[in-house]
């Protein structure tokens, strides 16, 4: 509910934010929260709740997208190493296995190094690692699955490896990997915002909760609304994603046992 | 004077409010070192009961109401102190799946040790070697090399024989067999069945042996009963059973055992119709009215109880076996 | 030499090798197991062919070699006169339609996601079925013919009873077509009155639509209500073979005696001779 809500309130962001969020006022600057500023303004005159709104469209799209992509291919890619074992398992598994051993921050800020900072860089390098999570999950079901009457009823039954591997196994699979989507949401959510936040990923002035929240910082001590409602927002949204994935969890957590 | 006694046991899952009912009203008793067996299907409620001797009972089930008296001491009043030293004295439980009651990444000898010794005040070295003793007495070969072996390099039948060696360890009066030879195959199953004759007979012991094979139970026991949907429909004597079973499940129970006579076209066994009752609420009909091909109007209105028809034989069927009813018997 | 023509199926010096570790190797070399050691028969069209053994005796092994789910070493198997050993591929994929198996483990052998039509009618269109474009009375005409009713076709896997799972089993093997079906302890994990009415239901196959059947089980008596023939299986070979009657009634190998009399009799007055020692070969069971 609590993400119904606030994806409500992103698409609909042109629509309801009071302010321009890019407009510069500099007669306003660092005003409190008031009737016609609901969080206040930041040290640039402009309105922060139409800069919440906006950035919490941005990071909604954003942060589905790198996650909706990097499931699919890691799905695949673990449900074959799983699948197959042998030369496919071991090459699949290796470049995994190297992704993972790294700080995930590390390899997706060397991307955006390689890329250049920006949106287009995270979008990039987030899936170019985060892949590897849904793979060996993926991969570990697999293993199991693949041993199971109903796996071994497909190839009786004179299907193909692709129908028994696309059409049975990965069907099967997707439940657990999206359970730990949601996770992934959330942690996604907030390397956006540290990536923002060191610079790297979006550029000022377009907004992004964690840029916004950065942005704040200095002026924390006498202008707190700048930096703490936008990080109010994110905490909830977080809460909201990890909720979704908690009630995912209980309902569609059997298996195939 | 029985050694257990159960009466009027309950066991429900779900809310209290609108409880399904697993168990319903379920008495029998066992004496000193008798035998008693106990036949279902599949939600007949006999595993449910058997492990309510030991208060194995698990959320989201609940004991709802009865008694077991071991002893005549409640079993289901027992302090948890009380309920360790019953558990471990008393009474010893053999499981249908023999990794249940064997920790994978332990050796044998070492678990049984520990077994042991919660009963018995031995040091070390008398308990293991009582134990290499206790393997050699449940049958296995080369004890002393089995002791250091992990779970997962023994057959079933070895595994099983493992864990009727662990649950005897305390020489229990009361040993409960929870379908002990259900994942074994025919010839190992027979084995097990005579060793636990053998035991029973060396320590006097008295068992309660679960099964959905009537054959197994009429291997071991000298009395049965016979559970469906809950439910005890008939018990007592074997031979009794065996010979004139009184209650409609009970005689198509009989007719589906397999025997060994080959069957052809003209002598083929007419099975019973439909499937075991899911758990669900308490019905005030007779348990098995929607699948007899006898029932009648009344059957499916009121509960039926158990009556007495002869000596310790008692059947909750209030009608009388016809010319009707087609039993075959089909065996050597 | 040529093949009857009404041999439905048929397996020439089949071997398979496994290697094995176990207390009796540890600290040694792995040692190869012959689990099937060179074995023929024959399943004549239109009869149910039971193959008894204890664990390990290398029943379920054969089976699954015959269905290639595991490669044999060496030997043939022949479906109808064409031999399929060294099928592979597509040819292999089109071969399997014909011969089909029934798993022992009702609540694992069906797709839990798939409804029963969806599963009935994708055998259908992969194998180009006839009669499986008008899916409805495709998968009603499968129901009908292991007696489970319509309603059943909307419904999911654990929805269904163990019973109602291994018909619908057996109905996705019917949907292929099949001339030759192998039950692989098909009805081990039911219960016995349910047991019954499968049992009931085999027969009706082989008489209805010719199906010929290779009924694996360890239970003999199991196979004394559904088989023509039966042939004992021990250490992967076998050990007698003949009609269900003369195995019943005059057993001739040890083994077939053995199994014979650890049939649990439901008659209490024919119990087990407490007096026999099991030797140390059936010990090691």
């Amino acid at each position: 509910m609590i993400v119904g809500a606030m994806a409500l309130c992103s698409i609909l962001a042109p629509l309801i934010a009071p302010h321009d969020p890019n407009q510069l006022d500099f007669g306003a600057q660092l005003r409190p929260p008031s009737l016609r500023n609901l969080m206040g303004t930041d040290e640039n005159g402009r309105d922060i709740f139409s800069r919440v709104l906006f950035g919490l469209r941005l990071d909604f799209v954003v942060v589905l997208a790198l996650t909706y992509v990097s499931l699919p291919i890691g799905l695949v890619l673990g449900a074959l190493a799983g699948y197959f074992g042998g030369i496919v398992d071991s090459l699949i598994s290796r470049l995994a296995d190297i992704l993972l051993s790294f700080p995930f921050i590390v390899l997706v800020v060397a991307v955006i190094g390689l890329v250049g900072p920006g949106l287009g860089g995270v979008l990039i390098g987030v899936p170019v690692v985060s892949w590897a999570f849904y793979a060996r999950l993926a991969r570990a079901d697999m293993m199991v699955m693949k041993e199971l009457p109903f796996m071994e009823a497909c190839t009786a039954l004179g299907y193909s490896k692709t129908r028994t591997i696309f059409r049975h196994a990965v069907p099967n699979l997707v439940r657990n990997c999206l359970v730990f989507s949601t996770l992934d949401v959330m942690g996604n959510l907030l390397l956006l915002a540290s990536v923002s936040y060191i610079g790297l990923g979006v550029q000022p002035p377009t907004a992004e909760l964690g840029a916004i929240v950065s942005g704040g910082q200095p002026y924390l001590l006498n202008a707190w609304w700048v930096a703490t409602l936008p990080g109010l927002v994110l905490v909830l949204f977080g809460i909201g994603v990890g909720l979704i994935g908690e009630g995912l969890s209980d309902g569609r957590h059997q298996g195939t046992s | 004077m029985s050694l257990l006694s159960i009466g009027d046991l309950s066991i429900e899952f779900g809310s209290p409010a609108d409880p399904l009912v697993a168990v319903h009203a379920v008495s029998l008793s066992i004496k000193p070192s008798e035998v008693l067996g106990l036949v279902g299907e599949s939600g007949s409620g006999k595993s449910l009961t058997s492990r309510a001797i030991m208060r194995l009972i698990k959320r989201p089930g609940r004991i709802t109401a009865g008694e077991v008296l071991f002893d005549g001491r409640d079993v289901l009043q027992m302090s948890q102190r009380e309920l360790r030293q019953f558990r471990a004295n008393d009474v010893g439980m053999v499981f249908q799946d023999p990794f249940s009651s064997l920790n994978p990444v332990f050796r044998i000898g070492s678990q049984l040790v520990d077994a042991l010794r919660m009963s018995h005040d031995y040091d070390r070295g008398t308990a293991q070697r009582t134990v290499v003793d206790m393997l050699d007495r449940v049958g296995i070969p080369r004890p002393e090399h089995i002791f250091r072996a992990y779970p997962h390099e023994l057959s079933g039948g070895m595994r099983q024989r493992v864990m009727i060696a662990m649950a005897t360890a305390a020489r229990p009066r009361l040993l409960l067999a929870d379908e002990p030879t259900t994942a074994l195959d025919v010839l190992t199953q027979k084995q097990i069945l005579l060793l636990l004759s053998e035991m029973r007979r060396e320590y006097g012991m008295a068992m309660l042996l679960v099964s959905h094979d009537f054959g197994v139970i009429a291997q071991m026991c000298d009395r049965v009963a016979i559970m469906y949907g809950g439910q005890i429909v008939e018990s007592g004597p074997v031979e009794s059973i065996y010979d004139s079973p009184q209650h409609p499940y009970t005689r198509a129970l009989l007719r589906s055992v397999p025997g060994l006579e080959p069957v052809d076209r003209a002598n083929r066994r007419q099975p019973l119709d439909g499937q075991p009752p899911e758990i669900g609420p308490l019905k005030q009909a007779c348990v098995f009215a929607e699948r007899c091909a006898h029932a009648r109007d009344d059957c499916r209105r009121t509960p039926l109880p158990l009556r007495r028809i002869s000596e310790g034989h008692f059947t909750a069927c209030p009608f009388e076996v016809t010319s009707d009813a087609n039993y075959d018997e089909a065996q050597r | 030499m040529t093949e009857a023509p009404d041999v439905a199926l048929s397996v020439d010096s089949l071997t398979k090798d496994f290697k094995t570790r176990g207390p009796a190797t540890r600290g040694v070399a792995p040692t190869m197991h012959r689990a099937v050691d060179s074995v023929s028969l024959t399943l004549v069209k239109g009869e149910i062919l039971g193959l008894a053994g204890a664990s390990g005796s290398g029943k379920t092994t054969l089976a699954r070699c015959i269905v290639r789910l595991i490669e044999p070493d060496t030997g043939h198997v022949k479906l109808g006169g064409t031999d399929v050993t060294q099928a592979r591929g597509k040819q292999l994929r089109m071969l399997r339609r014909r011969i089909q198996m029934i798993f022992q483990d009702p609540y694992a052998s069906l797709n839990p996601r798939l409804t029963v039509a969806s599963a009935l009618t994708e055998v259908g269109r992969v194998h180009r079925r006839p009669g499986s474009e008008d899916s409805e009375a495709f998968v009603r005409n499968l129901l009908q013919q292991v007696h489970l009713a319509s309603g059943t076709a909307s419904r999911r896997p654990n929805e269904l009873s163990g019973g109602q799972r291994q018909r619908v089993a057996i109905a996705r093997a019917l949907a292929a077509g099949p001339e030759v079906l192998i039950a692989d302890e098909a009805v081990s994990a039911l219960d016995v009155s349910i047991q019954a009415q499968l049992l009931n239901l085999f027969l009706d196959l082989r008489d209805e639509i010719g199906l010929s059947i290779l009924f694996v089980t360890h239970q003999l008596a199991v196979l004394a209500a559904v088989a023509d023939r039966i042939a004992i299986m021990q250490d992967g070979r076998i050990v007698e073979s003949a009609d269900s009657t003369s195995i019943f009634r005059n057993p001739q190998h040890a083994y077939t005696r053995a199994l014979i009399d650890a049939h649990p009799h439901a008659n209490p007055r024919l119990r087990f001779d407490a007096r026999e020692l099991p030797t140390s070969a059936e010990v090691n069971a």
